[in-house]
């Protein structure tokens, strides 16, 4: 997972080549490579089919979603691989990196978070 | 402030789903509005078209109709903040000499269920499912909860006044009271947050003229827009759709509301605490706690505790939500802010009936949404 870091006030945001800080407007925060881990900042669970075209099969089971706080101050959005019944606000999680889908042969990949060494 | 600005009358089309077309519904609550303010179409100098989800040039489909007469009509869309942006832009059409009266009309007619993906998130949110809108609300609730001993009860609560106070209020699309056992036991949409504790995106529409003060007669008891803002929130002061991902760094940063409401206040000349009612976005029942901590009717994380005080109740020292908020109206984006203020005229007028609030000489209207949009209104007598 890449984010940008700005070298005016140190903000990082999520994702690569942003042409500006949104923090403090600064053009072109640097590119850097963001930790693996983190830990649970909130969660809720998504007990029902999200609106929109996404890519969970016919039967839906509800699953996590979190913030997770990445030692570089920033928290991302995004589904945790935990059980419902194990998840908590300060559990210690680790990026995944899976297969959302395959478009004519490339594979569309996707991330999520779950227990550390648990694996994708 | 060189004019005053004067609400010179309001009209509603209930909130609801109906066979109406949003043409239809449009036209029904400027008619009553104008009927409100004892004039004809052919005297507004300008409208102003609250919408999120209806197509290009709705306003001039709704209102050129009713009487081609060149007026300038102009759409305007900023979330669930659309109509309070348009009443801003109407306000600052007469201050700036420009009109003498604006009509502000707020429509929707919006399909059941979660609100269309396409229009607030980017195409990987849609496909890696993170378009589960109330998930933001959900995320707040929990880590509020965490912080300062929020119950789900509490929560719940918020639920039960404004379903309590919906049975008072035709125009609402749910008008049922229920304990806060029957809260409880609804449905998990995201955890916390349950089925009978958020809004359901729906249909109506909510018209207020306003005019400058002295340049028409008005008959009912002078309602003054005392102040009128709207803002975006700032770096990782909010999080809400489309947001990816938030700052820690931005948690000293002021909540949207906070700011929006501080400099309504300021316009005003007067505090929050000492307001008489308030209609706050309450697209979830822990948004309402939320906006009491924000608008500084209590400290933070003490909302649940005021709550419990019954300060928002009907009849409290603040109340909150008297139509029965957005919990029990639904929330038809465009006009949910006008239907708001139009509560707040009925409020100062006196004539709110079952939910009237005591000697209301004040209101604040409140509403927050995606990107962090918020507009606050307040009206005086």
């Amino acid at each position: 997972m890449f984010g940008s870091r700005c070298d005016g006030c140190g903000e990082v945001m999520l994702g690569a080549g942003l042409a500006w800080c949104p923090r403090c407007s600064r053009a072109q925060p640097r590119t850097v490579e963001l930790s693996c881990v983190g830990t649970v900042w909130s969660y809720t669970v998504i007990r029902a089919r999200p609106p929109g075209p996404s890519h969970f099969g016919e039967q839906f089971e509800p699953f996590v979603s979190a913030l997770v706080e990445l030692p570089e101050k920033l928290r991302i959005l995004s589904p945790l691989a935990v059980p419902i019944d194990r998840v908590a606000i300060g559990a210690p999680v680790e990026l995944q990196v899976y297969v959302l889908y395959t478009d004519d042969a490339t594979d569309v990949m996707a991330f999520c978070y779950g227990e550390p060494g648990g694996g994708a | 402030m060189a004019d005053e600005v004067l609400v010179a009358g309001v009209g509603l089309h209930p909130f609801g789903r109906f066979d109406a077309s949003y043409v239809e519904m449009g036209q029904a609550a400027t008619v009553a509005a104008l009927q409100d303010a004892g004039i004809s179409w052919a005297d507004v100098d300008a409208a102003y078209f609250a919408s999120m989800y209806l197509p290009a040039t709705s306003g001039a489909r709704t209102l050129k109709p009713m009487g081609a007469t060149r007026v300038p009509i102009c759409d305007v869309e900023a979330a669930c903040a659309s109509g309070g942006v348009a009443l801003r832009q109407a306000m600052l059409g007469i201050l700036s000499g420009s009109y003498d009266t604006v009509l502000v009309l707020g429509v929707e007619k919006m399909p059941r269920g979660f609100m269309d993906p396409s229009m607030i998130y980017q195409p990987w949110q849609i496909d890696m499912g993170l378009t589960t809108n109330p998930a933001y609300w959900a995320l707040r609730a929990r880590r509020h909860m965490h912080d300062y001993g929020i119950t789900e009860e509490q929560i719940a609560r918020v639920a039960v006044k404004n379903h309590s106070n919906s049975v008072h209020n035709a125009n609402a699309m749910y008008r049922a009271a229920f304990t806060v056992e029957e809260i409880l036991a609804s449905r998990l949409v995201c955890d916390p947050i349950r089925v009978l504790e958020i809004c359901a995106p729906n249909e109506g529409a909510a018209a207020v003229i306003l005019t400058r003060a002295g340049a028409a007669p008005l008959s009912g008891p002078r309602v003054r827009v005392a102040a009128s803002v709207h803002t975006i929130a700032g770096w990782s002061a909010d999080l809400r759709a489309p947001a990816e991902a938030m700052s820690a760094s931005g948690a000293d940063a002021p909540a949207p509301t906070a700011v929006a409401a501080s400099m309504a206040c300021e316009q005003a000349g007067i505090g929050c605490p000492e307001i008489s009612c308030f209609e706050v976005q309450d697209t979830d029942a822990f948004c309402e706690l939320e906006c009491y901590e924000h608008l500084g009717l209590c400290e933070p994380g003490g909302s649940g505790a005021f709550l419990d005080s019954g300060a928002t109740q009907l009849g409290g020292a603040s109340p909150v939500n008297m139509s029965g908020g957005l919990i029990s109206k639904g929330e038809p984006v465009g006009a949910s802010h006008l239907a708001q203020v139009i509560e707040l005229v009925w409020q100062l007028r006196g004539c709110a009936g079952g939910r009237q609030v005591d000697r209301a000489r004040t209101g604040l209207a409140h509403v927050l949404g995606a990107a962090g949009n918020c507009a606050v209104t307040i009206l005086a007598r």
